[in-house]
């Protein structure tokens, strides 16, 4: 009984070694492997955006790591392909520039490939190299068209913003339940007016506010957006109109302002009398001087 | 042979040639000057980064010692223009001691300003892209025509001498001296209507002086009072430069009498009486002086805002200006009137000493004037480095303000060996001066 | 993200795509124009209506040549800059010092930008407050400047002309705000030898001469803000044109008038008449305890704040 227990003992003993050389061996083994495919992981991010005139532009952006060492990888090649469902068209490639972005502009009468919905689905990969993984990811993007009106209505002034997209026919139909915001272009950024959404007729209506300075003559420039849409990307359109209150650039004068380059009149006038007067009687008297000598 | 007399032969002898000891005075003199000049070179190669000027006190003993001399030599411009303008005939003798006070503290002082510049290459821009909004600008046109126009006055009040010393027979002196008096002396030989040119040319220049030292000083108090820097933001400013000035210059006058009294044995010139005199002024001075200063701090101590209250804490706190201040009250408006005021303790010696007291001590209250209110800012000084909070002067800035004090004595030195320290056509052609500086037309009964 | 790149979108389609992306890249948010100066002919690829595919330039930024002194004088036109500082976002973070610092290529000792440990009385609760220079709308420094070296243009911005400053320090005792440093001393760079000196970048720095904070004049002409506003991580430091209304810290825009409406913005030392272009808000509800501004700085900052009135109280208990 005892001799059975301790060989009980011996075996489990032994098994629990064995398991921990396993696992030391397997380890070792796990980490020579990892290291053989040390390579950084890499992320293909894009964006879609439709501009002002109607161009529109597909955006990748490949970085390397995480976190904080997230880098950005320039001299990437990205191949850009149409999802055709069984089959995919080949686009192009594209180089990733300084900044480990890549952008693709499609003129805005150039139609893509798509499916019932009128989506077209974009994909891109990037193949890895010796150090780098490969990455790969797709974007949705379908056309809209924003078309921006002003009225003035019991001297309230209305701006309407109505949104269209492509039917599977080929008709121009409104989109519903959109959310559009409404800013006026600034100096560095855009400053948020309100954001409104779009009715079953695709129309927005915001009731624009008085006090919003504009350039000399009133002008703003009126920018709708439509932010990061699952198929519609990022839409900016813009218009401009007199709706701004005319701001004076001239610069007004401070009393007493002695900053400028002109000095106030007085102070000219006092300098100049209090020099003349000091410097003729210097002269004057210097004068009697001469006539003393010659009088010698 | 008319203008020679028996004073200029007496006093002449002094412009003979000069001993050994004037050599080795001269020779120590130049060397402290020298070393300025060297102290001076290191700061343009190295750059300001030598002085103990930095970011919040910008100025140090620079202004302080400009602001300083510039005093003296406005207070010798006033005693000796308005000596002149009213025909007061017993401080002749010391005219001359203060026009040299005013050339020589010029000429001294002016240059304490550039020394402060960070770019001394650029000075010309002053000209170039002046700015008549600026006080510097006013100060650079005004302490330049003071300068001009004190000079020639110094040169004008000479001009008699110079034709004594040209006639006189004997004189011991260098060939190119004699030629140099005799150009100097713009052959003058004393006939009446000389005289009259050069009385009108003395009373001219003495009454423009007058107004141009009064204006120079007071914008030279605006560099401070134009800033809205608590201690510096003041309007007594101006008149309370111009009484300061006129303070410290009556004190180094007192000063140089005694020294020249007793170096050249002048006691038949330099009396009792104008001790007497001197010290009189001396004493109203110093009750002027000290109602400015009592008007000045009492306005700010008694409404107490916080940076004033700051600025006066400083003041007060031994640890910080407490001594100085104590120093600078003590000997500009207690010791005076206590050794001068009172008939006990008056004497040529306690006089001359006080006056010495009250010029380092004026010295002291520029210095207070300009570095106290630096440190204390209306913003109050943080997030700078350590050693950017309190001014603290270098070895520089101490060796350029012991060689300015030397060049002064240098220029007094070299100045009395080429004319006589007493004028003495003042004291011996006394109706020449005699006339009245405005005629009435009175009409008969 | 959808604020911050709405706030950062730019006039032209190039830098509105970049900024765009920058957001997702985190990093190097603003240094995009330096390098696009470099190799201006960058190439772009583009599907034409026809399905053609053809490589474009992409749209050369503005030329990134520094103003003249000359032409420095003159101001943006059309533009008035203001600045607005909410003080209950400042953690003392000294982000702004060190980025300014390094586009100004000064010495660790040289600020242009200065946080102050600041308390209203000494019952309320101490805050951090960052100082540049105020660019008042009447300048004391720019009146007393003998030689017209330091100015104030149309758009608001008092600048400093290295070049024609003798020195003479008469402006640092004209500023209430101590907002000027003299060039005591100068760092030595290599790279400095090609920069041409512009009042508007304020490189290279020159001995001898008063500096200041500038408000980035170089940054705005490329229609990008000033250093210390990208570089804080709060989103402290508002910039922006008064003349639109508008600031903006770099995530989000505001409308100037409300903001200081509605925040109770003041300005400091308003009493001295001097009316300063940058703002601050009060730093009530602030996001952060003060004492997280301590954390983290070296031995030789906390040293400089020993003399306010916060520590010294501590000390006496």
């Amino acid at each position: 009984m005892i001799i059975k227990l301790m060989k009980m003992k011996n075996q489990i003993y032994k098994s629990v070694y064995s398991l921990i050389v396993g696992f030391l061996i397997l380890s070792l083994f796990g980490t020579s492997l990892s290291m053989a495919q040390s390579k950084e992981r890499t992320r293909l991010r894009s964006y879609f955006y439709i501009h002002d005139n109607g161009d529109r532009e597909i955006s990748v952006l490949l970085t390397a790591g995480r976190g904080r060492n997230m880098q950005n990888v320039s001299n990437a090649p990205i191949s850009m392909e149409v999802d055709m469902g069984d089959s995919t068209l080949f686009l192009t490639e594209l180089i990733t520039d300084a900044e480990g972005s890549a952008n693709l502009l499609v003129e805005a009468g150039y139609t893509f490939p798509a499916d019932e919905e009128g989506i077209t689905t974009v994909l891109a990969s990037y193949n890895g190299n010796d150090t780098l993984r490969s990455a790969s990811t797709d974007i949705e993007i379908k056309d809209v068209f924003l078309e921006i009106s002003f009225d003035i209505e019991d001297s309230v002034k209305i701006l309407t913003v109505q949104a269209k997209e492509f039917n599977n026919e080929g008709e121009l139909i409104p989109v519903e339940e959109l959310d559009i915001n409404i800013g006026v272009q600034r100096l560095y950024s855009i400053l948020p007016i309100d954001e409104i959404e779009t009715d079953e007729n695709g129309i927005g209506i915001l009731e624009f506010p008085d006090d919003i300075p504009g350039d000399s003559i009133g002008l703003i420039k009126i920018l709708a957006r439509i932010d990061e849409h699952d198929y519609f990307g990022t839409v900016t359109k813009t218009s401009s109109v007199n709706w701004g209150i005319p701001v004076s650039y001239e610069l007004k004068r401070l009393p007493r302002q002695l900053f400028t380059d002109e000095a106030p009149l007085w102070m000219i006038i006092g300098v100049f009398i209090a020099l003349v007067g000091a410097w003729y009687h210097f002269f004057l008297s210097v004068y009697k001087l001469v006539k003393l000598k010659n009088e010698g | 042979m008319e203008n020679s007399s028996d004073l200029m032969k007496k006093l002449a002898r002094n412009l003979e040639t000069p001993s050994r000891q004037w050599y080795i005075w001269v020779i120590i003199l130049s060397a402290i000057v020298l070393f300025g000049v060297y102290a001076l070179i290191r700061q343009i190669q190295e750059g300001q980064i030598i002085t103990g000027m930095r970011d919040n006190a910008v100025w140090g003993i620079y202004t302080a010692n400009f602001i300083f001399f510039m005093g003296l030599s406005y207070a010798g411009a006033l005693v000796s223009c308005s000596f002149q303008l009213l025909r007061i005939q017993w401080a002749k003798p010391l005219l001359r001691m203060a026009e040299l006070i005013t050339v020589s503290t010029l000429i001294v002082g002016a240059p304490y300003i550039l020394f402060c510049l960070g770019r001394l290459d650029r000075i010309h821009y002053l000209f170039m892209y002046g700015r008549i909004q600026s006080p510097i600008t006013w100060d650079v046109i005004a302490i330049s025509t003071d300068l001009v126009f004190c000079a020639a006055f110094l040169y004008f009040t000479h001009i008699r001498d110079f034709a004594k010393l040209r006639d006189l027979e004997g004189l011991k002196v260098a060939k190119w001296r004699k030629k140099l008096y005799a150009i100097l002396a713009l052959n003058y030989r004393g006939t009446p209507l000389q005289k009259k040119y050069l009385h009108q040319a003395h009373d001219i220049m003495a009454a423009i002086i007058i107004p141009t030292a009064v204006i120079a000083y007071s914008l030279l108090s605006w560099l401070f009072g134009m800033s809205l820097k608590p201690g510096w933001h003041s309007t007594i400013f101006g008149p309370y430069f111009v009484v300061t000035a006129a303070y410290s210059g009556i004190a180094l006058l007192i000063i140089i009498m005694w020294l020249y009294r007793k170096s050249r044995k002048l006691e038949d010139y330099i009396t009792n009486k104008h001790f007497n005199y001197m010290a009189f002024g001396l004493v109203l001075l110093t009750m002027a002086y000290g109602y400015f200063t009592f008007s000045e701090y009492i306005t700010d101590w008694y409404n107490q805002t916080s940076q004033m209250s700051a600025l006066l804490g400083k003041f007060t706190d031994m640890s910080q200006y407490g001594a100085l201040q104590s120093f600078h009250v003590l000997f500009t408006m207690f010791v005076p009137l206590i050794i001068i005021g009172l008939p006990w303790f008056r004497s040529i010696n306690s006089i001359t000493l006080v006056s010495l007291f009250i010029v380092i001590a004026l010295w002291v209250k520029r210095y207070l004037i300009v570095v106290p209110p630096l440190e204390t800012p209306f913003i109050p000084i943080q997030d700078v480095r350590p050693e950017y909070v309190q001014y603290s002067m270098s070895w520089v800035e101490i060796t350029l303000t012991v060689s300015g004090l030397a060049l002064i004595v240098l220029i007094f030195t070299i100045a009395s060996k080429i004319a006589p320290i007493i004028p003495v056509a003042e004291i011996e052609d006394v109706e020449d001066t005699a006339k009245p500086i405005i005629r009435f037309q009175t009409k008969g009964v | 993200m959808a604020s911050r790149k709405k706030s950062n979108k730019k006039k032209s389609r190039r830098n509105f795509i970049q900024s765009g992306l920058k957001c997702g890249a985190g990093a190097l948010f603003f240094s995009t124009a330096a390098t696009s100066c470099k190799n201006p002919k960058e190439k772009v690829k583009a599907l034409t209506q026809d399905g053609q595919l053809v490589e474009i330039d992409k749209p050369e930024a503005e030329c990134c040549k520094p103003a003249t002194p000359e032409e420095a004088r003159n101001g943006i036109p059309n533009r008035k800059f203001v600045m607005v500082i909410d003080l209950s976002r400042c953690r003392n973070a000294r982000k702004c010092i060190e980025k300014c610092q390094e586009a100004h290529h000064l010495l660790p000792g040289q600020e242009f930008m200065r946080v102050y440990l600041m308390q209203r009385t000494d019952k309320s609760a101490p805050y951090w407050f960052p100082k540049p220079c105020y660019h008042c709308n009447n300048p004391l420094c720019a009146s007393v400047c003998p030689v017209g070296a330091t100015y104030k243009r149309s758009d608001g911005i008092v600048l400093v002309d290295n070049e024609r400053c003798i020195g003479c320090k008469f402006c640092m005792t004209g500023c209430p705000y101590n907002a000027r440093i003299f060039i005591w001393e100068k760092l030595e760079r290599e790279d400095e030898e090609d920069i041409e000196y512009s009042p508007e970048t304020s490189i290279p720095v020159k001995e001898g001469t008063v500096a200041k904070c500038d408000f980035c004049p170089d940054m705005i002409r490329k229609k990008e803000l000033p250093h210390c506003v990208t570089a804080c991580p709060m989103g402290v430091i508002y910039f922006g044109d008064i003349n639109e209304d508008s600031v903006t810290n770099g995530t989000e825009t505001v409308s100037f008038s409300e903001l200081i409406k509605e925040n109770d913005g003041y300005r400091y030392l308003e009493v001295l008449g001097t009316d300063p272009s940058v703002y601050y808000l009060p730093a009530n509800d602030r996001l952060f305890p003060f004492e997280r501004g301590l954390d983290g700085l070296d031995d030789e900052v906390i040293e400089r704040y020993k003399d306010t009135p916060y520590f010294k109280n501590k000390r006496n208990g």
